[in-house]
């Protein structure tokens, strides 16, 4: 299954259900479009990305965070594309023997895939202007690294 | 040899194209085809310093060797989810 999608993405299929029998827990975390952006109203946006990279990457977080938190189970999917309001951005779903493993699994893929993948989210508000939002430098050959940004 | 430059994120915009073709010296590194590039395009400078490179699947560094035909892949900071 792709880790991006240009269509919307469909969480049955993430679920995964009818397997893992030994899991008792199964955390699912969505993000969807926020109506605003440091105060300003936002209508739309449009996610792009550098797939070869990003398809890569994203493999690399699930296998490693299932490593990490020792469970059996972790996806991540990203959408691509232009969208509004409300519509889903991402898909991560975790599951486990016991709830708090998934959790903690699922808090950490998205934040990894947050920092680490290649893909950019330009923003476009009320008043017809738009912007990138700034994110984080994923250069590995620069001396100094500062991470000034904050994230929602 | 030629190579081309792609541009992800806000450097496209900035630079108002997907891509670029650059001709470097047999021999060339990826920083001596980013100083081409921001001697062509001094607005990209400060992007292109906090932008990482990648060719295929996987990312490169300043001072990786190209070859003729490549695709370097300018990656600005990123911000999905």
């Amino acid at each position: 299954m792709n880790h991006l999608s240009e269509s919307p993405l469909q969480l049955e299929p993430l679920l995964a259900q009818g397997q893992f029998p030994d899991c008792g827990g199964l955390a699912l975390f969505a993000g969807t479009i926020r109506n605003h952006s440091d105060n300003k109203p936002v209508l739309r946006l449009r996610y792009t990305a550098y797939a070869p990279l990003a398809e890569k990457l994203m493999r690399e977080i699930e296998a490693e965070t299932k490593a990490h938190f020792k469970i059996p189970y972790c996806r991540v999917q990203h959408r691509l594309g232009l969208l509004n309001v409300g519509d889903v951005a991402i898909y991560c779903v975790a599951r486990s023997p016991h709830r708090a493993e998934a959790f903690a699994a699922c808090r950490q893929a998205v934040d990894e895939v947050k920092h680490r993948v290649p893909i950019w989210k330009e923003e476009f508000y009320a008043d017809g202007s738009s912007a990138f939002v700034q994110g984080c430098c994923i250069r590995q050959d620069q001396a100094h690294h500062h991470h000034e940004h904050a994230h929602a | 040899m030629q190579i081309t430059i792609e541009f992800h994120g806000v450097l496209e915009r900035l630079a108002g194209a997907a891509s670029m073709s650059l001709i470097v010296a047999d021999g060339a590194v990826v920083a001596d085809a980013l100083e081409l590039l921001t001697q062509k395009a001094p607005n990209l400078v400060d992007t292109v310093e906090r932008s990482a490179c990648a060719i295929g699947d996987s990312l490169v560094s300043r001072s990786d060797s190209l070859s003729h035909g490549a695709r370097l892949a300018l990656l600005p900071p990123v911000a999905g989810g």
